[in-house]
């Protein structure tokens, strides 16, 4: 096995190289057990995120106000009809809990991505042009480790208004500067480096000397960095919609369900279980494959 | 030292700055409050009326120059929906989050510091194992859920402590597990990730080759490297331990400013947001510069510079 | 000062005995073999210098010795006897007595061996605070004094000062006051001066045979430079692939070497105002520590082996075995003669 990767890395093209790279994280990777069931419950979350109309068994908005509050299958009144119970105006909470992975899985990704390629390229601005712009860059991402951006967030939510675009781009706000800032350091200590160097002699562009040379050196970097991001931002967009600048009511997303359960906690708790496990189990996954992910890619990342 | 900390000052204002402007900004987005302020049934000319008297017809410019010169006399305006002064009403609820955040970090230091430890030493070990599942799932759970959680178990079914309101200790111990849980998990992992990093260095295995003691290797050499890592990390949490105050104050109907800056954020009393959010900027830069004179007191490295 | 030194059995018994010592370290990619059956004798007040490429296991030798290897490694069979007392036996609380009071080290990089966050002062006085309970001031005092000692000039000063304010030299010397502060039956120098300027190696060098003269110490000086071991040291063990290949009197060392592995090594000391075509290296590297070869572990980089064409090299592993007055070798060019494979004795037996 060994003796073939070498030889494939000696005689091949980069892109066996590459194929041989990944297949030797890999290999890492599912090492660890705990890996492989994050790895699970990852894919699992984005199968019932995407299949969410063939997942669950009801429509999740429909109503029926002669079973509210049902609770679910294994206790008293509960029926196999409902699960995991019925809410307060009798919308099935498994359907509504399938199609609250939807938002959350949807609008972490997204905005997850989107603040990597945001926060990369202000890194990459930060690193290659003057002091000046450089320092703006790097004190916004000041303010925004040691400051609750919560608050900004909300105030943002408040001002514009609510819509799922528009808490994509509040999240892209939230969860851009950890890029930044590894793009940027590695950027700088990359630029003296003597492949850098030859190549500027050479002529080469610094649009072209970004993308070529230090986009692949950042890279494992900003996979770990993305993965926990993505925690990040779907517990962040939990927390938005459970303060009610998030997703409005009545598309279902865990955050928003977690509000209406509090209102219950004393008689109906299964309002607030399944949303609230459904948040730690994704999270809980993400947050592994992120560890899994670091210590297969490089154990001295310290993201 | 001195100059360092002038500079440190320097950075940090320009933190609040870049923190205000930004506000401002997004707060004059949306157009000028006044058409909320006004009552629904009065005359263009009275709203046109009222726009000129509160300055939103200047240019943006002048109405920024304006807001910064009130905020160097910490002057925010009135709440528009009190009418008291915005400052004031920040003022009135800031001790109850100060409360709130105390608990919590007492919590955080107390807990999660010899868990840390504990976890550091129980590495590859069943303990260690079991530890770190903790920790995972600490950092898995959003607070506002285990606030919930905690209040269906010790509020609801065993009635031991109260779920709503400040007062007493035991008003406290729900609302401020709640807040620290995430940081506990994250502190644990930090303290527990720094120690075995320590533990790994050079001058530790000279100072086994010293003959010292197991239990003071780690609690004197190894340790006290540590510290001045969870200095700084704290440090920074503690910014983030107000912003997690939030939520908190929420679940638990805490009286804090956390709960009023949603509020007044849903309610659109921007002078009040812009209010909460500058005392908060200002604990978190002085927090900061706390943290950075308690670090170069602790790091001789950084204290002979 | 206690010298517990016991200078009357010294001529009975050697101050350290390790023999067929074993020390692997469990990996995931196999058990490598770091020490795999070395033997090694200390007598009172000399200094022995164990010489050998890096990788061969001098280090773990020595931490061995110390009981200080980190996990996955662990000492998987062999004898050490420290003064009459077998260390491996001895519990942990022992061990920690034992250490730095009667067994100390010094390692390679000093600056990181010292404690970033306190004063060398108080780095060297926490000697005398924990093994002879004395109060903080007086054993600051005496650490002061050591400092002088070990020719750190405005002693009271330095004391304040912390590690990286202090360069590799001076380092090394607080080490060597902090590893001598209790006067210890044996140093142990692990590569003393391989990170230290060149300028500076010498008196460092100095320092520590002067030091442990005056107190009688004795000394396992581990470096990979024969030249070290020549100026430094009264006998040499030379070290190969977890084993040692020979041991002799320095000088019956340099002058009748007789292992083709030490040979290689002395050759290939760069000899000043010789000018040669390229180094002398011994060709090929250090085996692979998890798959050994069965016979010599020395064979495939073997001259000597190749020239006389010795099958046996390959197949089986010769014993280490008396050929002089205390000098011992593992090899069958010394082993057999006219090829036999009879050992000409079959154990070296007690060196005197």
């Amino acid at each position: 096995m060994r003796k073939q990767l070498e030889m494939t890395s000696n005689t091949a093209d980069d892109l066996s190289k590459e194929v041989s790279w990944i297949r030797m994280v890999a290999s890492e990777f599912v090492r660890s057990k705990v890996n492989v069931v994050a790895l699970g419950l990852f894919i699992i979350s984005v199968l019932t995120a995407l299949f969410a109309p063939t997942v669950a068994p009801h429509d999740p908005l429909s109503q029926d106000l002669m079973k509210r509050l049902l609770p679910p299958a294994w206790i008293g009144e509960g029926t196999g009809e409902h699960i995991l119970g019925t809410d307060t105006v009798g919308r099935d909470v498994l359907s509504r809990v399938v199609f609250g992975a939807r938002i959350s899985m949807g609008i972490g990704l997204t905005s997850a991505t989107i603040a990597g390629i945001f926060g990369v390229l202000m890194g990459l601005i930060s690193g290659f042009f003057g002091r000046g712009i450089s320092d703006l860059i790097m004190r916004i991402t000041d303010a925004q480790l040691s400051f609750p951006f919560i608050i900004v967030a909300i105030t943002i939510a408040a001002v514009v208004g609510s819509g799922l675009w528009k808490l994509i781009i509040i999240l892209t706000l939230w969860g851009w500067a950890p890029f930044a800032r590894v793009a940027r350091s590695s950027v700088l200590s990359l630029k003296e480096r003597e492949f850098i160097l030859a190549s500027r002699a050479l002529g080469a562009h610094e649009l072209r000397i970004m993308f070529f040379h230090i986009l692949p050196n950042i890279l494992s970097a900003v996979v770990v960095i993305w993965t926990f991001t993505l925690a990040q931002m779907i517990l962040a967009e939990s927390t938005l919609s459970f303060l009610g600048f998030g997703i409005q009511p009545p598309t279902p997303s865990w955050g928003e369900m977690l509000t209406t359960g509090r209102q219950y906690i004393s008689s109906a708790w299964w309002l607030s279980i399944f949303p609230g496990v459904s948040i730690m189990l994704t999270v809980l996954a993400v947050n592994l494959l992120g560890d899994g992910l670091r210590d297969a890619l490089d154990p001295n990342l310290r993201v | 030292m001195g100059r360092l900390i002038a500079r440190r000052l320097l950075q940090l204002i320009l933190v609040v700055v870049v923190i205000q402007t930004v506000l401002f900004f997004i707060l004059r987005l949306s157009g000028d409050p006044v058409s909320l302020l006004a009552p629904a049934d009065a005359s263009p000319e009275f709203v046109e009326d009222l726009r000129e008297r509160m300055g939103f017809n200047d240019p943006l410019y002048v109405q920024y120059l304006r807001f910064v010169q009130h905020t160097a006399v910490l002057d925010f305006g009135e709440s528009f929906l009190t009418h008291r002064p915005a400052i004031e009403m920040v003022f009135d609820r800031l001790p109850a989050t100060v409360e709130l955040a105390g608990g919590a970090l007492v919590l955080i230091i107390l807990v999660a510091i010899p868990l840390g430890v504990f976890a550091a030493m129980g590495h590859g070990k069943s303990y260690g194992h079991f530890l770190t599942l903790i920790v995972v799932i600490g950092q898995a759970m959003p607070s506002f859920w285990l606030g919930i959680l905690l209040i269906m178990v010790f509020s609801v079914d065993l009635r031991l402590l109260p779920s709503f309101g400040r007062g007493d200790l035991s008003h406290l111990i729900l609302p401020s597990v709640t807040l620290a849980a995430w940081f506990m998990a994250k502190t644990t992992r930090v303290v527990r990730a720094e120690m075995l990093e320590v533990l790994r260095q050079d001058y530790i295995r000279a100072a086994h080759a010293k003959g010292i003691p197991y239990h003071l290797v780690v609690s004197k050499h190894a340790f006290r490297n540590v510290l001045i890592t969870l200095t700084t990390v704290l440090g920074l949490d503690v910014g983030q331990l107000l912003g997690g105050a939030i939520t908190t104050e929420i679940v638990f109907a805490w009286s804090g400013m956390g709960r009023q800056v949603v509020t007044a954020a849903l309610a659109r009393d921007y002078n009040v947001v812009q209010a909460s959010v500058f005392v908060i900027a200002i604990i978190v830069v002085a927090v900061n510069l706390g943290t950075d004179i308690l670090y170069h007191y602790l790091d001789p490295r950084i204290r002979a510079q | 000062m206690t010298q517990t030194g016991s200078s009357d059995h010294t001529a009975l018994q050697p101050l350290l005995q390790v023999k067929d010592l074993r020390t692997h370290f469990f990996t995931r990619d196999g058990v490598v073999q770091a020490v795999d059956g070395v033997d090694l004798t200390i007598q009172h007040n000399e200094i022995i210098g164990l010489v050998g490429e890096s990788g061969c296991g001098k280090s773990v030798t020595a931490l061995s010795i110390m009981r200080l290897l980190d996990h996955p490694g662990r000492i998987v069979s062999g004898e050490v006897t420290f003064d009459g007392t077998s260390i491996l036996d001895l519990s942990e609380r022992e061990m920690v007595d034992l250490r730095g009071s009667r067994i100390s080290m010094i390692f390679q990089q000093p600056q990181s061996s010292l404690n970033p966050i306190f004063s060398v002062g108080e780095q060297i006085a926490e000697m005398f605070q924990i093994h002879q309970g004395m109060h903080k001031a007086a054993a600051l005092d005496k650490a002061i004094s050591l400092l002088c000692e070990v020719g750190i000039p405005d002693a009271s000063t330095r004391a304040k000062s912390y590690p990286h304010q202090m360069s590799g030299g001076q380092a090394q010397r607080v080490m060597i006051a902090i590893a001598l502060a209790l006067n210890p039956e044996l140093l142990i120098a692990d590569e003393p001066t391989t990170a230290l300027d060149v300028t500076v190696q010498a008196q460092i060098l100095d320092l520590i045979r002067d030091l442990s003269r005056r107190i009688n110490t004795a000394v396992l000086l581990i470096t990979h430079e024969l030249g070290v071991i020549a100026e430094m040291a009264d006998r040499v063990a030379v070290m190969y692939a977890g084993r040692i290949l020979e041991t002799a009197h320095t000088k019956d060392l340099f002058a009748k070497s007789s292992h083709p592995y030490t040979q290689g090594l002395i050759n290939s000391i760069p000899v000043l105002g010789k000018v040669e075509k390229r180094l002398n290296v011994i060709p090929g590297s250090v085996p692979n520590l998890v798959e050994l070869p069965d016979g010599c572990r020395f064979a495939p980089r073997c001259q000597a082996r190749r020239e006389y064409d010795l099958e046996i090299c390959n197949e089986q592993e010769p014993d280490l075995v008396l050929i002089g007055n205390g000098h011992k070798v593992r090899c069958w060019l010394h082993q057999s003669s006219e090829g036999r494979q009879v050992p000409l004795a079959t154990d070296g037996g007690n060196e005197s």
